[in-house]
């Protein structure tokens, strides 16, 4: 046979006992999961967050806003010249298939002129617009057809009513250019008239002139602002005479009335982001080339392009971007802690064969033999973690991860990056087993040798790495800087196992008294010898407990800075933009006018307000301090009904903060004596320029007040982009004299101070706007705190939340795993000894109490370490964990009792399953084949 | 290679441990020469130093002070790696626990097979046969019995054809007939040529050999061979006395007497009567 033994019988050895498969394929299924997890992760996010984004698009939006497409032209689609258009849109892909309406524009289009399209019949007219649809009997709500249709039209019931009109029978249409009032020239021949067959007639919406949409459509309730106005009332929609396409351009054309047609679509619903990329991209071509030169003549009947569809995917793309650099940041961190797992089995497997590598060594089989029947060991199970990687990342996403379906690139770029991983990893049990047999070749020293201060060289590592970490100026974490946590768990782990056997040597002199006793007394031990054996599997230990522990710390100090960010972002659960709190009030009294202002005429007082139930009144202006530049937020807020409605997030940094409304209320309501009349407390929040007790001079176009600072705070709910004063509105608003906004405007137009009032309330904001509503109190806008999550920061950190679960879940299944397989080994390693201690007095139980016994104290050690890696890591927790360490408050990454509670729960797992496998291992031949055998 | 050809010079070698308790002394320049197509015998008691000057012939340590020459190379200059190569030519190592000299993931015939294979050798087709491990051609390592691993690592050792034997208590865990067979086996080697060095407390193993070279202390204090007990004097012109003598001296004094062609050894005259 050409190859020799050790090259033949490598492949299968992983399996077999003692063998590598098990411990090599779990340790690289971390990494290959991890990193084959990266893209898919990131394409279901996108799917996900254009999701979220289509949802997010008011029904009010405008086409340019939404994601809808419209080619809008003065040409009937029907002629050639735009058929080539209509072609052009169908053709972009993940549309619907475009639909085509058209409306009389006469009257826009010719402003100058008396223009008026009416429907007649039997000498009464009814003002109502042409109107074209692909099929009118879908597209309305029929209250009534005719027993054939479909050259004629369909007019609104109320319409038909008045006409006096059934279906079926015939009205005229026409578009009127001259009344009573505006005869005709003599010469002037009559207005053309189109005589058509009413086919039915259709029920109306709310405002009674829209058409009412069929069930499952919004073809007119979504075209708001969309539908033509009367020609006589401007505020209300025209009614519509709706006939097909072939229909309004004939009588279009005979009444010598203008349509403006618009062909449209939407996107397809469920569309993946990269194929919504597609879609924009054709629609930006389309635009592209309708921008070209063409023969069409100027105006607003030249074919154009409406859309929002390339702003939808933008947004998208943009909350993509930014958790493919999160995910990609926790990949490359996964996959290297994967990889380091890799390392610590080698080099256990490599102290399990360490007497067999020296032995091979010695007759012939060196570095490179050695490494490569090793690579052929490992071969199956890096193949299967690189195929498990992909499996288990796809399965894991698809039960935990956002809904969607993956596509074939991003599966194709998963095992892409899991056989990377998996060849990385197989390299590194190259280097690992070349380096062993390189260590095992040398004969052992004539003189002295220190050991390799291993312990010592990687505390220092990690010493640095987190010193690197503490002292970066980075605004994100870098990759290298998410291997911190990796690096300081394991360094930890070894030292902290380093010190504890020590500090045991030193107690372990007095033999035992009893053989009760002698268990623990051998376990003690064995399990404080030191040396590389014992250090590295607590090591190994460590590195899953303190992963589980930091990254479970994380999960929560991430989701703690999502939460609080959002409620300082948007203050509330919904807010409600009005135009004054006057709107309330029964005849509010008015602010003055500048002529009385100017005649001393007194200031009114305002009414008193009762906000909604559950909701308070929040002023917001722009003030600057006097002698400083730039500007401040000014929040006038009632501190009592604030707290209860404001969010304060799930940190304690922004609960703290609410008890700091009291003193501002105490301040409001009883100022100190010494304070200047007039004078409005603040806290003074995210401005480190200001100090607790300071008096500054708010300023502002048309107001002026002395404010005191009560208090400081990072962060407030509300906080935007700039520093914050939160101040006490029934204090600051009488100061503003003419711009008081709980007045009434007054009725000239001279500026008045810009106060933003809104209204914040606790509960959703469909049930706000409702109540305002009811109040009859118009919203201007509103905000969520859902629409605040879109921002990249806040949706990547939130979307990689469960990724950072996966990885620590894993992780922890590695230690558990780990310590399990080394308990098994070094059980079966001690066999003979065991047996031969059982019979000298130990008992069988002695026996498995030394074992339980090394068990615990490697368990115990290792969640010391892990702990205290922990509180080494919190101090860069911000650095390392934080997607944007400029937004406030703080991230607080700090030692919690849940993850203490997760990382403990791993732990025991890890004693319950390493003490069975250590049963196992210690199980089989009787005590006096063992001896014989092993011993 | 002739049965002359010195295989193995030990000149003065000094061997120290450093334990808990401070410097331990295992070898104290011990003097010894092997020879090509001998079989030698170490003995000794306990902590006499025959494991570390095994596991120091077998380059699987390197001794503190002295010279050690192998087949002419003095080894004390070399670079690790030349020591490796060195190992790796010409010698084979037979452990006192014989799982240790085998590898974990091959079969019984397999061991035979990559042994030799290294040094580019074939296996005998009756090797296994001649130590009664046949019917065990196929069985794995943990498979066999503690005998059958002994018996199996000596073969290994044997088919390898390596210049240096160098067996640490190699019948151990052997009947006589298992032992007898092991036995002739490195018998064997020696009259191929090769240099087999073995420690044993075993009668069976002494009978064989050619000399007998005892430690004591850390150093030789007897050389058995050809029915005479000599006693090795080193360059420093020490020579060590076998414990029976030593009771003649109980003040631990000796006068000496220069004669034609001996040198007499007495109780100094005015210390007592002994001589």
């Amino acid at each position: 046979m050409l190859l020799s033994p050790v090259w033949r019988r490598a492949p299968g050895r992983a399996w077999r006992r003692g063998g590598s498969g098990p411990l090599l394929l779990l340790a690289l299924l971390a990494g290959t999961t991890s990193a084959a997890s990266a893209p898919l992760f990131v394409q279901l996010s996108g799917d996900d967050a254009l999701a979220t984004v289509r949802e997010a698009i008011p029904s009010s939006a405008r086409t340019s806003d939404s994601d809808d497409v419209r080619l809008v032209s003065g040409i009937a689609p029907t002629q050639e010249s735009q058929t080539f258009r209509v072609e052009q849109l169908a053709a972009i892909p993940g549309l619907r298939a475009p639909t085509t309406l058209a409306f009389s524009v006469t009257p826009e289009i010719r402003f100058s002129s008396f223009v008026r399209p009416v429907v007649r019949h039997d000498g009464t007219s009814v003002r109502a617009r042409l109107t074209a649809v692909d099929e009118p009997a879908a597209s309305l709500v029929v209250t009534a057809a005719a027993s054939t249709t479909g050259s004629g039209v369909w007019l609104p019931d109320p319409v038909a009513a008045e006409l006096g009109v059934r279906p079926g029978d015939r009205v005229d249409l026409l578009v009127l250019t001259r009344d009573a009032q505006r005869p005709a020239p003599k010469d002037a021949p009559p207005d053309p008239v189109h005589s058509v067959v009413v086919d039915g007639t259709y029920a109306v919406g709310a405002d009674g002139r829209r058409p009412a949409d069929p069930d499952g459509t919004s073809l007119w309730s979504r075209r708001v602002g969309g539908i033509p106005t009367d020609t006589e009332f401007l505020t209300k929609s025209s009614y519509l005479v709706v006939g097909n396409v072939a229909t309004a351009v004939r009588a279009a054309s005979v009444t010598m009335d203008q349509l403006m047609w618009t062909t449209e679509s939407t996107m397809l619903p469920g569309l993946s982001l990269m194929d919504a990329e597609r879609t924009s991209s054709g629609v930006a071509e389309l635009r592209d080339d309708l921008r070209e030169p063409s023969d069409e003549p100027p105006g607003p009947l030249r074919t154009g392009l409406v859309s929002g569809i390339e702003k939808v995917v933008d947004t998208a793309v943009i909350l993509r971007e930014a958790t493919r650099e999160r995910a990609g940041l926790l990949a490359v961190a996964g996959a290297a802690t994967g990889l380091l797992a890799v390392v610590v089995v080698a080099l256990l497997i490599g102290t399990d064969r360490r007497t067999e590598l020296r032995h091979g060594a010695a007759l012939g089989i060196g570095p490179a033999r050695t490494a490569g029947t090793w690579v052929l060991e490992a071969f199956v199970p890096v193949v299967l973690a690189v195929v498990g990687g992909v499996l288990v990342a796809r399965m894991t996403l698809l039960l935990l991860g956002p809904d969607g379906v993956l596509r074939p690139e991003s599966v194709e770029a998963a095992w892409r990056a899991s056989a990377v991983v998996g060849a990385i990893g197989l390299v590194l049990v190259a280097v690992v087993a070349a380096v062993l047999v390189l260590a095992a070749d040398r004969p052992e020293a004539a003189s002295r040798r220190r050991a390799f201060p291993w312990v010592a060289l990687l505390a220092v590592m990690a010493g640095t790495a987190l010193l690197a970490t503490a002292t970066t100026r980075s605004t994100s974490p870098g990759s290298v800087a998410l291997l911190t946590p990796a690096l300081v768990a394991f360094a930890t782990g070894a030292l902290v196992a380093t010190v504890a056997a020590r500090l045991g040597r030193s107690r372990r002199t007095a033999l035992p008294r009893s053989a009760r006793s002698a268990g623990r007394w051998l376990g003690r031990r064995r399990t404080t010898a030191g040396g590389t054996e014992s250090v590295l599997p607590i090591a190994a230990l460590s590195l899953g407990l303190g992963l589980v522990l930091i990254t479970a710390s994380a999960v929560i100090a991430t989701h703690t800075a999502i939460e609080d960010r959002v409620a300082v972002r948007s203050g509330a659960q919904s807010t409600a933009q009005i135009a004054g709190t006057w709107q309330f009030v029964q005849d509010p009294p008015r602010a003055r006018t500048i002529k009385e202002e100017a005649a001393g005429v007194p200031v009114p007082t305002p009414k008193p307000v009762v906000p909604p139930t559950g909701a308070t009144v929040v002023w917001r202006m722009l003030a600057s301090i006097e002698g400083d530049f730039g500007y401040h937020d000014v929040m006038a807020i009632d501190p009592v009904a604030f707290e209860p409605v404001a969010s304060w997030g799930e940190g304690q940094g922004l609960a703290s903060v609410a008890g700091l409304l009291p003193l501002l209320d105490e301040a409001g309501s009883n100022p100190p004596a010494d304070t200047p009349a007039g004078t409005v407390p603040v806290i003074a929040v995210n401005d480190p320029s200001v100090r607790v007790g300071q008096l500054v001079v708010l300023s502002a176009q048309g107001w002026q007040a002395p404010a005191r600072v009560v208090a400081s705070a990072n962060a407030f709910p509300g906080l935007g982009s700039r520093p914050l004063f939160v101040t006490v509105a029934e204090v600051l608003l009488p100061q503003l004299g003419r711009s008081d906004p709980r007045l009434a405007p007054p009725n000239d137009i001279f500026p008045v101070a810009y106060v933003e009032t809104w209204v914040w309330s606790a509960g959703s904001v469909g049930a706000l706007t409702d109540t305002l509503e009811q109040a009859e109190v118009p919203v201007i806008a509103t905000t969520t705190p859902e629409q605040l999550r879109l921002d990249p920061a806040l949706d990547a950190a939130e979307r990689s939340l469960g990724y950072l679960v996966a990885l620590a879940l894993f992780v922890g299944i590695t230690s558990v795993v780990v310590l399990a397989e080394v308990a098994r080994r070094t059980a079966r390693r001690t066999r003979s000894a065991d047996a031969m201690l059982a019979r000298v007095g130990l008992g069988r139980a002695g026996v498995s109490a030394a074992r339980s016994w090394q068990l615990v104290w490697s368990v115990v050690v290792a969640m010391v370490a892990a702990v205290v890696a922990t509180m080494l890591v919190a101090p860069v927790g911000a650095a390392l964990f934080d997607l944007d360490r400029k937004a406030l408050p703080e991230f607080e990454f700090r030692l919690t009792w849940q993850a203490f509670a997760v990382a403990l729960g791993t732990a025991v797992l890890a004693f319950a399953v390493a003490r069975l496998a250590a049963a196992r291992g210690s199980r089989g031949a009787g005590s006096e084949e063992v001896v014989l055998r092993d011993g | 290679m002739t049965a002359e050809t010195t295989a193995v010079r030990c000149d003065r070698l000094v061997k120290l441990y450093w334990a808990a308790t401070g410097e331990v002394q295992a070898l104290r320049g011990v003097e010894a020469v092997f020879r090509a197509g001998t079989m030698s015998a170490i003995t000794g008691p306990s902590g006499s130093g025959k494991s570390s000057l095994l596991s120091i012939l077998a380059l699987n340590e390197r001794h503190t002070a002295g010279e050690l020459e192998l087949f002419g190379v003095p080894v004390s200059g070399m670079s690790p790696r030349g020591v490796a190569r060195l190992r790796r030519r010409t010698i084979a190592w037979v452990p006192q626990r014989a799982s240790d000299a085998l590898l974990p993931s091959l079969r019984v015939h397999e061991q035979l097979d990559q042994a030799a294979r290294l040094r580019g050798r074939k296996v005998p087709p009756d090797a296994l046969e001649r130590l009664q491990l046949g019917h065990r051609r196929t069985a794995k390592v943990h498979e066999l019995s503690g005998g059958e691993q002994q018996r199996l690592a000596t073969l290994a050792a044997v088919v390898s054809g390596a210049q240096l034997i160098v067996a640490d208590e190699p019948t151990a865990q052997l009947d006589d007939e298992s032992a007898a067979l092991v036995l002739g086996e490195l018998r064997a080697c020696a009259e191929a040529g090769s240099c087999v060095v073995v420690a044993s407390h075993d009668d069976r193993v002494v009978s064989v050999t050619d000399r007998v070279l005892a430690l004591r202390h850390g150093v030789l204090s007897a050389e058995h061979a050809e029915g005479r007990v000599l006693v090795p004097i080193d360059s420093a012109g020490r020579l060590q006395l076998p414990p029976a003598a030593l009771s003649l001296f109980p003040d631990d004094r000796a006068e000496l007497v220069l004669e034609d062609d001996r040198v007499v050894l007495r109780r100094p005259a005015d210390l007592g009567d002994g001589s």
